[in-house]
């Protein structure tokens, strides 16, 4: 998953960037309301944190650029202003959720797994394919109840996947979202993941929940529940 | 004393018509005093004009004969003396008050005249008839020299009925009171038309405030009296500067909260792994925040505004609904809204919004599946506005109640998080609004949040 930080408190900023980069997730920052709207136009962009109060654009000036450009991934609204009319204005532009300064950073976390999890049409924190199930509040990944450990990593992966399940993912697109723009884009260490993952998941080899499409990339199977109970 | 504090609030024209009135009467009644006064001597003169020239005449007519004895002509030039009741009377009286002769008007009337005064001269007197009524009478006591040479006193006596003259003062006085009637009415409707004309502007003004309260009007126009100018210059004036002043405000508010809380958010992000802070470092950092939230939100209510117009609720509960809707998203919320389009709130656009805002916030953490907002102007209370949000949630308990209403007045309040929104709306409603905010079980079964406010407060 990659989140676009767009803050220019360089403390705050950096808090969130060590924050979600400790989480696991592919982080992007920015302190510039332009490079802000730059960023959100033409990086895989899944999820953005963007402050309000910018010193050369108005953060909700960048929101209404990026959703002119056509760009619809889920904007969390970070902001020191706390009227109702500010509120409003915010989430009428095109902002998805709101968060008032000082918060939790865990609140920040949570937000984002929510709002990403419900722009990808899951309405539940219960992520489930067939005997595959995954709380994205709690992190625990159950297949057929029992629970499985899973790296940070490992759990983005899985992740991302079952959120776009029974799309096909390629490696790039995978790579992107998962990982940060300085990060040795080496694809077999994608593979090498993907088949432990896919053993930690399946050990005996019967749900095979992760297909390879050769050339293509890899698809979490939609239909897990049939071919999991036949 | 109730009297003149009722007077102290008579209206304009009311003051402007009694007054008038006053005058009016107050002249057209030394007119008529005037006029009548000056009717009555010109009667008079002319009465006495008339008995002098009787008695002239008379004197006129008169000889003596060379015995002494009177003679007068049977017919007089004057009709009126030889018919009987006419009214005029004529008689002759020696010195002594002997009738020597008398006007065959007088037949049956015993006319008494007054014995002669000074000689030589016309004297007005009191005469009276045989029933006693007055008459005007004059005397007129002359030497007529005898043709033996001698002298002789000779009192010509003549009176006039007062009938005549008083039917005339009658009808004269009829006319002039029905005249000065007349008069003082078109005065009375003259000056209420001038009344009307010259406050035109004042109610023009009446007017426009309340085209201004209601939203129809940004301000006065400029077409008044110079006597009037200045003050609806200066509500203009009022009128623009009050929306920058405002602005202005916001953006001060805003840019406080901006940089109090940034920093604030840096320490608390931090503090999370920070082990070099001292111990209770959490616990003061949360209180600064709910203190500066405190205040900020207190210090964003406008209150009420005098020349304001009241703002539609329907729209400013739409947007907060679409907002909640995205922010409890998880909880998939079902928002009732019965909000007539006419509804409006007697208050500031921005205190609105925070009303509804904190109040069906509150209600979507409580809620399970519903939040209602219900929103009418009361007509009892001369379209006071009446907000109703409910819930479907757990409730709070009766004993509760009273508590959660005055709990974060206090910013160190020991619930954190919680009740901060409460209490601004409590205040806002109570101190700005002059209303109530009650708390009781609403029909979807949790919490039904019940703001009232008067109209004008």
């Amino acid at each position: 998953m990659r989140v676009l930080v767009v803050e220019d408190e360089d403390a705050l900023r950096e808090q969130l960037v060590g924050a979600l980069t400790a989480e696991g997730l592919a982080v992007d920052a920015t302190g510039s309301g332009e490079e802000a709207v730059f960023m959100g136009n033409e990086y895989p962009v899944d999820v953005a944190i963007l402050d309000l109060g910018l010193p050369d654009l108005d953060g909700l000036k960048v929101l209404g650029r990026w959703r002119a450009e056509g760009r619809l991934f889920p904007v969390l609204i970070l902001t020191a202003r706390s009227r109702w009319e500010q509120k409003v204005d915010g989430l009428e532009t095109g902002a998805d959720d709101y968060l008032t300064k000082p918060f939790h950073m865990a609140e920040v976390l949570a937000r984002l797994r929510a709002l990403v999890r419900r722009s990808a049409g899951w309405a539940s924190t219960l992520l489930e394919t067939g005997p595959l199930a995954m709380d994205t509040s709690s992190q625990m990944v159950t297949v057929a109840d029992k629970e499985v450990s899973l790296t940070a990593f490992e759990y983005r992966l899985l992740e991302y996947l079952m959120l776009h399940s029974g799309e096909v993912v390629s490696k790039a697109t995978l790579t992107e979202h998962l990982y940060n723009e300085d990060h040795d884009r080496d694809s077999n260490v994608l593979e090498v993941l993907v088949g432990r993952l896919r053993r930690k998941l399946d050990p005996d080899g019967k749900l095979k929940p992760i297909e390879t499409l050769r050339g293509r990339g890899y698809r979490l199977r939609a239909d897990l529940g049939r071919a999991g109970s036949a | 004393m109730p009297d003149q504090r009722e007077r102290a609030d008579w209206s304009l024209a009311r003051r402007v018509l009694l007054g008038g009135g006053l005058v009016v009467i107050t002249c057209v009644g030394l007119i008529g005093l005037s006029v009548d006064r000056a009717f009555e001597n010109s009667v008079e003169e002319l009465v006495q004009e008339r008995l002098l020239a009787r008695v002239y005449m008379l004197m006129g007519a008169t000889s003596i004969t060379d015995d002494g004895r009177l003679e007068l002509p049977a017919q007089l030039p004057e009709e009126r003396l030889a018919t009987p009741g006419s009214g005029a009377y004529a008689a002759i009286t020696d010195e002594d008050g002997t009738l020597l002769w008398r006007s065959a008007s007088s037949v049956g009337q015993n006319v008494s005249y007054p014995g002669p005064a000074e000689r030589g001269l016309p004297q007005l007197n009191k005469a009276r008839d045989s029933s006693g009524t007055l008459l005007q009478g004059l005397s007129y006591p002359v030497y007529w020299e005898l043709p033996s040479g001698k002298d002789r006193l000779l009192s010509f006596q003549v009176a006039e009925s007062r009938t005549l003259v008083e039917s005339q003062t009658v009808a004269f006085r009829r006319t002039l009171t029905w005249w000065l009637a007349a008069g003082a009415a078109s005065l009375l409707v003259v000056m209420a038309g001038v009344l009307l004309w010259s406050l035109a502007p004042v109610r023009s003004i009446a007017k426009e405030v309340r085209l201004v309260e209601a939203g129809e009007l940004d301000g006065f126009n400029q077409q008044y009296p110079v006597e009037l100018r200045p003050l609806t210059d200066s509500l203009n004036a009022l009128i623009s500067s009050r929306e920058k002043r405002i602005q202005r405000y916001r953006h001060a508010l805003s840019d406080l909260a901006h940089s109090l809380k940034t920093p604030l958010a840096v320490l608390r992000a931090g503090g999370n792994d920070s082990s070099s802070a001292p111990p209770g470092t959490n616990a003061q950092l949360q209180r600064m925040e709910e203190t500066i939230e405190y205040h900020l939100q207190r210090a964003a209510i406008t209150g009420r505004m005098p020349l304001a117009a009241p703002v539609a609720v329907a729209p400013a509960a739409l947007a907060i609904v679409d907002s909640l809707k995205k922010i409890y998203a998880e909880k998939q919320l079902t928002f009732i809204t019965e909000i007539d389009s006419q509804v409006r709130f007697p208050g500031a656009a921005g205190d609105l919004s925070e009303l509804l805002g904190n109040l069906a916030d509150n209600a979507c953490k409580w809620a399970n599946s519903r939040v209602r907002l219900r929103a009418v102007n009361d007509a009892s209370q001369h379209s006071g506005f009446r907000l109703d949000i409910d819930d479907d949630g757990p409730g709070i308990p009766a004993e509760m109640r009273q508590q959660v209403i005055s709990r974060g007045v206090r910013a160190d309040s020991e619930n954190p998080g919680q009740g901060i929104g409460l209490a601004v709306v409590v205040e806002t409603v109570t101190e700005m609004y002059q209303g109530t905010v009650a708390i009781d079980t609403s029909d979807l079964g949790g919490t039904r949040i019940t703001v009232s406010i008067p109209a004008n407060g």
